[in-house]
């Protein structure tokens, strides 16, 4: 198991270091706490930095660097990021904490989504900057997804899609430069649009009050219910019954919608 | 608190959700239904499917509407080519019709300004320029073009005008991949499919980057690991890209050698004899260029052929390309093994080339040679950048050389047959090939007195003012000089319509009827399912306006043998006045234009079911030929006895349509010869241009789309960070780009999107801001006049600073 | 012992006295009307005394429903027979 001492902020501050390559400014609200860093003793640094038996002398009362950190991942502290890893994973609300939320909390947690998204159903975009030539990183975070900083990176809701950046755009500006914004000036029409999406998919049915809802929305790329439904997800779309494991025991998706039945092909 | 105080609170507060959810719904059934909510809710949302606008990959959409508008897409799921998944294109295809600056008015430009004029009089301009000069009156088209809207197109042109002055942008994207075919196996278009790309061992990817342009494709390949499947990914390019970080194997090789690694491969496979040769002698033969350089050529043995390529040792084709002679080992190894299923990809980097044809042909001939080819999975497979390249362009033939159906100009029988179909009397389509598309420009650039023959042009569904290359020469002399008028068709505002002189706003996409194919031969229908904007109308209705226009001026050629019009429909022996705008949906006229086109696809054996087919399914791949019991069935694997109907022979495969017509494919020998530009002294770097993920070709429709806009806002240079040092450039620094052609200034990217080579530079021909065709080369292949985009020399530096002298 | 999780719904007439009723009950725990449905908390034994306790509350004047919305059997007696 984890240390107790490996569960508090200091190891989210590390894990964070660990992890910026995939999300650069991501994490920009952690900022390290000297207090709660985890201690290496500059002994046991030196042990693991020279050949077995040599114990070089090392000047006492300097802290690692970094770098000498994660090349002490074998020694004693070897066990110290993957259990910053589950312990992010862990962080979540427990599965059985009493759940109350309000019709309000539904509607906002909808806007919170618009925000990120052209319409209900499109994939959305990515808040913070990426790594534009290496984007495999994305995994790191979003693979069982973690809160860090009080930020949730969501996991993902789909599996076995190997290219991310193929449907999630960065919404963030990508350049490392300020940059015309297209809109702003020039062809002034560039990027300005009167789309006007679909907002939600609506509330699912029930066959009488008490019955299971419906799912209201496809199930495509929403293999994962508790990316959106789970202890992680927005208050408003959370489920009061997260120890469930088998969502569609109960809840019944849409055959119109997850395209089971043809839809009508004929001119209107 | 203990467990069993925990229990009961869990259970209160579980009782009271129930509850209260309970009342929720018997308040909510109460409230009268508004409509604005409804809107929100998704309810009365109607779905329909559509193949999506943007490249050749030819995915399948389904459009939400709602109050006559798109508000949401879904990929389809029952599309065997995207299986329900998109790209971030795709996902916001509908955003494309509703950028805020859409052509609502036909404009003229009067005293130098556009200004707002009526239908009425812009069909009346179009057809008096036309009907002053027709044989000075060019068409410039696209793979954009609708099936039906470049049929009207080729028909108005070639048998209304009697002239062949009809080219379409494909030029410029894929017709070193026609002549590639066209010399290999006297046909065009892919053997394989897409089907290839499950089963294949090894994926190749020639200068190609699916991951950014052809995303959905290539998740059809990497998605397949999550499975467990192993698959060896190749990536054989100039540059390091997205794909490359998906790959097993990357092959770095100095620009235009990749002909020198095809020949080093094949080479390796003869002195190996690790070649197939029972397939070889079956079914191959072979063949090098002739004196002149014809798209024929002419035959050569087999040791004739090795004794050519002998000079492309491992250890030359390193020298030449810079790839370790190991990495062309590596590829002859994979070629070699018989048990392995190899698929190779290529778009533009291959085609944009000016030895397009002849790699194009090196790739089919690798996999003739190595007998990787006709077994599902082993296939040499060409992509297309636009949605109707193949089914417009390639297929209805709108290009100066062509005819529908795969039939030529050149041929006479062929133009019999096309005029008996057309109903025109004979000798009505002129004989000689019309001017392609970089000819027809120079053309339209020069003055009359100087050759200059093109008067008019007009332009449907593309956007040359920032397309072609060397545009300096090729299009700007021509808004200079007197007599020269431009007709431009698009949905919005383009470096084009800038310069035109009469602006007729079209619909798009879902906005009218359409069909397109893809790359793997799929013809794909859809139905108009919103009004478009304003005043804007169907490309394809602007067309026939136009003919019955110059039909009612007695322009000779707009009506058939009979004295009907060209483009006439009846109904109860009543023609319909489709020309009228008011009466243009009274009748599918998509349907009737493709039922006429279909004769045509015989002869080459493409063959297309009738219209209503395609209405009940995501696209037929061709040929789609009629069973027994009357259904239509398509055809996946071309030349192959157990899927092709047409193999005649009990071989493996039947080439049915060889140039040598004994049912061979030839297996060229091509040497490699440098390029027409270098890099030298004054002008240092090559510069490679291309596209990114996010937009498509010159962003017109997909820089007006918020997502896509913020996720890559504009072009930039991509630069070798040790180059940068040297020339003092740090990202976001401006960075004057010159060539012997023209120069543009926009900011350099060192650790971006793409990463070049040292001496190399890259910039995305998508912004319009940064007309990096200013620079580029026009010198094309001399088969394909296809331009090469992909390099050419240039010289850097940093925008402001003194430049070193040269 | 197991916990359960019931809403009666009930029926408009003399709630005062059934409520009264209810809450007397000292297997029950009611919570706060809403509309016509009353959330309770039940504990019982075990299944069979939860069977009959459901049995009840829907033989009652005025309780037109009995909704079962969960039964936790975490701390049930594991040799009962289920």
């Amino acid at each position: 198991m984890i240390p107790t001492e490996l569960r508090g902020r200091g190891s989210r501050v590390w894990f964070a270091v660990a992890v910026t390559v995939a999300g650069v400014g991501f994490f920009s609200a952690a900022s390290p706490d000297p207090e709660r860093l985890p201690r290496v003793t500059a002994e046991a640094a030196a042990r693991q930095m020279t050949p077995a038996g040599l114990v070089a002398a090392a000047p006492v009362g300097v802290a690692p660097s970094y770098t000498e950190l994660r090349d002490l991942r074998r020694g004693d502290n070897g066990a110290m990021y993957s259990g910053a890893t589950a312990a992010l994973v862990g962080a979540a609300a427990d599965a059985f904490t009493v759940l109350t939320k309000t019709p309000a909390d539904w509607t906002g947690a909808l806007v919170q989504r618009a925000t990120r998204r052209a319409y209900a159903g499109a994939p959305p975009t990515i808040p913070h900057p990426i790594a534009q030539l290496a984007t495999n990183a994305c995994l790191a975070c979003h693979e069982a997804g973690a809160i860090i900083g009080g930020r949730v990176a969501p996991r993902m809701a789909h599996d076995h899609y190997q290219a991310c950046t193929q449907c999630h755009v960065p919404s963030v500006d990508p350049r490392p430069w300020n940059g015309p914004t297209p809109g702003a000036s020039g062809s002034g029409a560039l990027a300005l649009n009167d789309f006007s999406g679909l907002d939600t998919f609506g509330r699912g049915t029930r066959a009488q009050p008490g019955a299971p809802p419906t799912v209201p929305h496809p199930t495509k790329m929403r293999a994962r219910c508790d990316t959106c439904h789970g202890p992680k997800g927005l208050l408003g779309l959370r489920t009061p019954h997260p120890y469930r494991q088998s969502c569609s025991q109960c809840h019944l998706p849409s055959a119109v919608l997850d395209q089971r039945i043809a839809f009508r092909t004929e001119r209107p | 608190m203990d467990r069993r105080d925990f229990l009961r609170k869990s259970a209160m507060s579980a009782a009271v959700l129930a509850a209260s959810r309970g009342s929720e719904a018997a308040e909510a059934s109460k409230t009268a239904v508004d409509p604005a909510v409804l809107a929100r809710s998704g309810a009365g949302v109607t779905w329909n499917k559509a193949p999506c606008r943007f490249c050749g990959t030819g995915c399948h959409v389904q459009v939400g509407t709602h109050n006559g508008r798109v508000v949401a897409v879904a990929g389809d799921r029952l599309a065997p080519v995207n299986q329900g998944l998109l790209c971030v294109k795709g996902y916001h295809v509908g955003l494309a019709l509703y950028g805020k600056d859409r052509l609502t008015r036909p404009l003229l430009r009067k005293d130098g300004v556009l200004v707002p004029i009526t239908w009425e009089r812009a069909i009346a301009v179009a057809s008096e320029r036309i009907a002053a000069d027709p044989k000075g009156f060019a068409f410039y088209g696209s793979g954009q073009w609708t099936i039906p809207e470049g049929y009207a197109a080729q028909k108005l042109m070639k048998a209304g005008l009697g002239s062949n002055h009809i080219d379409a942008n494909a030029r410029l994207c894929m017709s070193s991949a026609v002549t590639g075919f066209l010399a290999t196996y006297g046909v065009d278009e892919p053997a394989g499919c897409y089907d290839d790309l499950d089963v294949c061992d090894v994926l190749i990817m020639w200068g190609n980057n699916p991951a950014e342009m052809h995303p959905v494709l290539f998740s059809r390949v990497v998605d397949r690991r999550s499975r467990g499947d192993k698959i060896t990914l190749v990536d054989i390019a100039t540059r390091t890209t997205r794909t490359t970080g998906f790959c097993d194997h990357q092959l770095l090789f100095r620009p235009h050698t990749d002909l020198a690694i095809a020949n080093g491969v094949m080479n390796l496979l003869l002195e190996r004899g690790a070649y197939d040769k029972e397939f070889v002698a079956k079914h191959c033969a072979f063949r090098a260029d002739s004196a002149p350089a014809t798209l024929q050529g002419q035959a050569i043995s087999i040791d004739e052929f090795r004794r050519q390529l002998a000079l492309y040792t491992p250890d030359h084709v390193e020298k030449l390309s810079g790839v370790p002679a190991a990495q062309i080992r590596l590829l002859a190894d994979l070629f070699g093994s018989p048990k392995l299923r190899i698929t190779s990809l290529w778009c533009m980097g291959m085609n944009q080339h000016t030895a397009g044809t002849a790699m194009n042909t090196l790739v089919h001939g690798l996999h003739l040679l190595s007998g990787h080819f006709g077994r599902p999975g082993d296939a040499p497979t060409s992509l297309t950048g636009q949605p109707s390249a193949c089914g417009t362009v390639r297929e209805v033939g709108t290009l100066a050389h062509g005819l529908p159906g795969g039939l030529v100009i050149a041929n006479e029988k062929h133009r019999k047959e096309a005029e008996e179909i057309w109903h025109v009397p004979a000798g009505r389509i002129a004989a000689q090939a019309g001017h392609h598309t970089i000819e027809m420009w120079k053309r339209f650039s020069t003055p009359k007195e100087r050759g200059g023959d093109i008067s008019t042009i007009w332009v449907q569904v593309t956007n040359p003012g920032q397309s072609l290359p060397n545009r300096h020469a090729l299009v700007d002399p021509s808004r200079k000089l007197p007599g020269k008028f431009l007709i431009v068709s698009d949905v919005y505002p383009t470096a084009t319509t800038a310069i035109a002189d009469l602006v007729l706003p079209s619909a798009l996409w879902v906005e009218k009827n359409g069909m397109v194919g893809n790359s793997e031969r799929r013809t794909q229908q859809w139905f108009k399912m919103v009004q478009p904007p304003g005043e804007a109308r169907d490309d394809c209705w602007q067309t026939i306006a136009v003919a019955r226009s110059l039909h009612d001026k007695g322009v000779p050629g707009l009506k058939d043998k009979d004295g009907k019009f060209l483009f006439a429909i009846e109904r109860d022996g009543k023609e319909l006045p489709i020309w009228d705008w008011k009466h243009y949906y009274d009748v599918n006229v998509d349907e009737h234009l493709f039922e006429e086109y279909r004769a045509f696809t015989r002869f080459k054996h493409k063959d297309l079911a009738p219209y209503r087919e395609y209405v009940r399914a995501r696209g037929l791949r061709w040929p789609v030929v009629q069973q027994k019991d009357g259904s239509w069935r398509e055809t996946r694997f071309r030349f192959t006895k157990f899927d092709d109907p047409y193999v005649r022979s009990d071989g493996r495969v039947d080439f049915y349509h060889s140039p040598t017509e004994d049912g061979r494919a030839q297996i060229w020998f091509r040497p490699y010869a440098p390029p027409p530009e270098v890099p030298d002294k004054d002008f240092p770097f090559w510069l490679c241009t291309g596209r990114v993920l996010e937009h498509w070709h010159t962003g017109s429709l997909t820089m007006r789309i918020p997502q896509l806009a913020a996720a890559m806002p504009q072009a930039y240079v991509e630069v070798h960070p040790n180059d940068a040092r040297v020339l003092g450039v740090n990202n976001g620094d401006m960075v004057v780009i010159e060539s012997r052609r023209g120069r543009v200034t926009l900011p350099a990217w060192l650790d971006g999107r793409g990463a070049p080579v040292v001496g190399s530079v890259f910039v995305p021909f998508f912004d319009e801001r940064v007309l990096i065709n200013n620079v580029t080369l026009d010198a094309y292949d001399p088969f394909s006049k296809q331009p090469d985009y992909k390099k050419c020399a240039v010289r850097l530096h940093k925008a402001g600073a003194n430049r070193l002298p040269t | 012992m197991l916990v359960s999780a019931l809403v009666l719904t009930v029926e408009d007439g003399d709630l005062a006295r059934l409520l009264t009723h209810l809450s007397a009950d000292p297997r029950l725990e009611l919570g706060s009307l809403v509309g016509r449905r009353l959330p309770v908390v039940a504990e019982v034994p075990d299944a069979r005394s939860g069977e009959q306790l459901v049995e009840e509350l829907q033989g009652l004047a005025g309780v037109s429903f009995v909704d079962v919305v969960l039964v936790d059997f975490s701390m049930a007696n594991t040799q009962e027979a289920i």
